[in-house]
């Protein structure tokens, strides 16, 4: 992989309220949240719903660029469902 | 200590009989407890779990406003129907008032499962259900919360819906009354 492929990409832990153990993803940066957040979900047995990120406090908004909600690399995401009330 | 809350998330006639009692003991204690438990360190929230009464007993801090407050998991007849989540006083009574919930969150582009009456709008509480006096008659009945309002708010193991309730309660800012 060359230096510039490295550069486009980021390697995040991610927790899922339901897993003992985290995973580790490595995405471009420009991947929506959404779908890094779907492909996390589905990796931990997740079959439904509106997962997303939260980044600390943040709840990262699902229709941006992972670099666009500043998520560097190394990062520890929790994965949480966007699923509003009813 | 919970004679009122008994009634209000337990009591229900037209919804058959709950699972035995000791499969939903087996099932939170060999495979939901301790990732709820562990959620809950890092989230910063005081778990206990009072098997006894298969009840699951939750105190958040809001972030808003350093405010405690204290949620109560009914447990009984889990997972053929969802957990009776109920926001107490601190000494755990007071079921169903205003002034123990969080205010609405506000969340960009995500509704909140904190309305303006006192109950959990979302299909893992089994007090939304109009069967257990809830508002929605839509969602058919609690057996049915695991496919009831789709693309509503998800979630299917204690942790998860722990986890969907702190999120909300991190962008709430004080009490509903």
């Amino acid at each position: 992989m060359s230096q510039n492929d490295d550069a486009r990409q980021i390697t995040v832990t991610v927790r899922a309220p339901r897993a003992l153990e985290p995973k580790e993803f490595t995405w471009a940066k420009t991947i929506k949240v959404g779908e890094a957040a779907k492909e996390a979900a589905e990796a931990f047995g997740y079959a439904d719903g509106t997962p997303t990120f939260q980044n600390g406090e943040d709840i990262l908004d699902r229709k941006k660029p992972l670099e666009a909600e500043r998520v560097e690399d190394g990062d520890v995401l929790d994965l949480v469902d966007a699923g509003g009330g009813v | 200590m919970s004679s009122t809350w008994s009634m209000r998330a337990v009591g229900c006639e037209e919804c058959g009989p709950m699972i035995p009692r000791d499969l939903t003991l087996g099932l939170v204690e060999h495979e939901e407890l301790e990732p709820a438990r562990q959620w809950a360190r890092r989230a910063g929230v005081e778990l206990t779990w009072r098997p006894e009464t298969l009840e699951l007993l939750a105190v958040f801090t809001q972030r808003a406003s350093g405010q405690r407050f204290y949620l109560l998991g009914n447990l009984e007849g889990y997972k053929a129907v969802p957990p009776a989540w109920d926001f107490c006083d601190e000494w755990w009574g007071a079921s169903g008032a205003k002034s123990n919930y969080p205010s609405q969150a506000a969340i960009e582009g995500v509704g909140s499962i904190f309305h303006s009456k006192p109950v959990i709008c979302a299909p893992f509480n089994r007090l939304a259900y109009q069967a257990y006096g809830g508002p929605h008659a839509d969602w058919g009945g609690p057996e049915q919360w695991l496919k009831a309002a789709p693309g509503s708010a998800r979630a299917d193991t204690l942790a998860d819906m722990l986890a969907l309730i702190a999120r909300d309660m991190n962008y709430s800012r004080g009490r509903m009354g």
